[in-house]
């Protein structure tokens, strides 16, 4: 053990004596290290940003899509589909009708979204004035709206929008509710809903077909048997297997997760050929070096060496070469990843993984690349070494 | 202590053949001072090298405190290297990164002595060459004389049963030569076996005996004056 840390103690002076030449050596890592340790955090991080904005869609949701034009399903086609099974706590087919809505002369493009009773309660949405659709204004197609915080200022530049007007598609809808701000996700910002009875937006877009339907199981748990129950509902409905589809937002997020895996390995791994490079450096530089301290061999041969102690001696050497480079590389990464964060406006930092697994690689690095030059030393005779110039 | 029977060793220089020693039989008692003397060329560090088990004679037996190197693999011989025998090179061979402790601490580490007494018995070394006050010196910072007397104590700390002196006096000024020869001179007081190689017929006088080599044959033994 004192022969390791003593070991280490003057690979390191040797490696300080000689700041030039090991700066750059260790050029190759760094360079290597911070390639690995900056893409794969990066894409570490965008990963976490996308499924997180997926996961607060809710993961207890289901979506059904009729997909063949020909399949004609009204809404109340899938009220049975809350009484076929207990996996399912709610149902709720939606209708999309974009365009601009207009109050006086400001205007701004919205998504009117036709909806149920229980849309805002499955999509997790709050109101902070007013009220939401009701049944009755499904009934009587009232003309009323509930519209996000976005829409409030760009149309009216408050937040007291209640019985404020705003005209859509040549109708003109009377504001009733105000929703809680819930900020931007994937698919846009949530506070640019414009939410319509479904009866309304039905008679604007002048059909009755829905094909789209929001369906939320009781939990997330039961979320893939409340998947088949819908699959074999829609089957019984549509009697065609490929005419509508089923997904739920945690095989979407399964799929995002290899897919990303997959492309932050790539990425990894084209960086690590860079590692690679930086390790035939040091290997480079421990032969310049085994031959520079030729004399320096034979002298400890000749009082006592045995070739493990040289062959240690080197290999420690290289290692420490590569593990001081890695670090740099960390540090530089580190600072590389602030900058980054900054010039993005986000927040991304080294994964602690990441950064464990280059420095581990780097030791890796020495121990292959250092391996060659020190066994060349060790094998040298004493005689030869001590009378080689 | 040492035993040589018939030792021979040829080297290829080019196409040219060197017999450096030629069935060379000698015998050196322990606690002897002997000194090897011969014009340079001569085989006399040659003989050495194989005396101190750096290098390998072609043919003959060598027994050294009554174990056969021949025999030995190259562990064996590094332990012999490391446990009994202590080098002092004309060109005093320290590590130049080191300074005279570390350098003298640094066979007691291949021997695997614990850091106190290693750093105990170096310091105490040092003292015994004059050097207490250069321990932290390097190489670089020392004269000849002082390096050579690193060498020495470098030898000494290791409790070397064997002391190969090769010219030891050659790199140094007159003064610092015989500061150097009275320590080498010393040594068998401490239990020690030494071996002088020179070309310096004055030097050769300090010591027990004369070994003269020439051509590679041991021509002549005289008893020196004690």
């Amino acid at each position: 053990m004192t022969m390791f840390l003593n070991t280490v103690r003057l690979a390191l002076r040797s490696t300080l004596s000689n700041k030039m030449r090991s700066f750059l050596t260790m050029l190759g890592i760094i360079i290597g290290v911070v390639a690995v340790v900056m893409l794969m955090s990066i894409s570490n991080g965008a990963t976490q940003t996308i499924t997180d904005a997926i996961s607060s869609m809710g993961t207890d949701r289901l979506t059904i899509m009729v997909t063949n034009s020909d399949v004609s399903l009204k809404a109340q086609d899938y009220d049975g589909l809350l009484e076929y099974s207990d996996y399912i706590a709610a149902v709720s087919p939606y209708l999309s009708i974009s365009g601009t809505a207009r109050y006086k002369s400001e205007y701004t493009s919205a998504s009117a979204v036709g909806v149920t009773e229980n849309y805002m309660s499955i999509n997790d949405m709050e109101l902070q004035a007013g009220r939401g659709i009701v049944p009755s204004d499904l009934e009587w197609r009232t003309d009323v709206a509930v519209i996000g915080t976005e829409i409030a200022e760009e149309l009216y530049e408050s937040y007291d929008v209640i019985g404020k007007t705003l005209t859509m598609n040549g109708k003109t809808f009377t504001v009733v509710g105000l929703l809680e701000e819930a900020g931007t996700t994937l698919t846009g910002s949530l506070d640019s809903s414009v939410l319509i009875p479904l009866t309304s937006a039905q008679r604007i877009s002048d059909t009755t077909d829905i094909t789209t339907v929001y369906v939320k199981s009781v939990s997330s748990d039961v979320i893939e048997q409340a998947q088949t129950v819908a699959e074999l509902y829609m089957k019984n409905l549509t009697q065609d297997e490929d005419s509508y589809s089923v997904f739920n937002l945690s095989q979407l997020l399964d799929t995002l997760d290899t897919v990303m895996n997959t492309m932050s390995l790539m990425l990894g791994g084209i960086a690590a050929i860079s590692l690679i490079v930086g390790g035939i450096g040091i290997m480079n530089i421990m032969l310049v070096s085994v031959a520079e301290r030729i004399r320096e061999i034979g002298i400890r041969k000749a009082i006592g060496a045995k070739r493990g102690h040289i062959l240690s001696q080197f290999l420690i050497e290289a290692v420490v070469l590569s593990v001081m480079g890695g670090l740099i590389g960390l540090l530089v990464s580190e600072i590389g990843m602030k900058v980054v964060s900054h010039a993005f406006g986000t927040e991304l930092n080294v994964d602690f993984s990441v950064a464990v697994g280059a420095l581990l690689f780097c030791t890796v690095i020495g121990v292959i690349f250092g391996i060659y030059p020190a066994n060349k030393a060790s094998k040298l005779t004493p005689i030869d070494a001590l009378q080689r110039k | 202590m040492i035993l040589m029977k018939n030792i021979s060793k040829t080297f290829y220089v080019g196409d040219e053949i060197v017999r450096a020693l030629q069935d060379v039989s000698l015998h050196i008692r322990p606690n002897e001072f002997v000194a090897v003397c011969g014009p340079s060329g001569s085989g006399k560090t040659t003989l050495m090298n194989i005396m101190g088990c750096l290098d390998n004679a072609d043919s003959g037996t060598y027994l050294l405190d009554g174990v056969d190197v021949a025999e030995c693999n190259d562990r064996q011989l590094s332990d012999i290297r490391s446990l009994k025998i202590g080098f002092i090179f004309q060109q005093f061979n320290l590590l130049d990164q080191m300074n005279a402790l570390e350098n003298v601490e640094l066979p007691l580490i291949y021997q695997k002595v614990g850091v106190r007494e290693r750093i105990e018995r170096a310091k105490e070394a040092l003292d015994l060459v004059g050097l207490s006050n250069r321990i932290h010196h390097k190489p670089s910072q020392l004269s000849g004389g002082q390096q050579q007397r690193v060498a020495i104590a470098r030898a000494l700390a290791s409790n070397a049963r064997v002391i190969l002196a090769d010219e030891p006096t050659g790199n140094l000024d007159s003064k610092s030569g015989e500061d150097v020869m009275n320590l080498i001179g010393n040594l068998t007081e401490k239990n020690c076996t030494v071996v002088l190689i020179t070309h310096n017929p004055d030097v050769a006088k300090m010591a027990h005996r004369t070994i003269y080599v020439h051509d590679g044959r041991i021509y002549q033994e005289k008893e020196g004056i004690i």
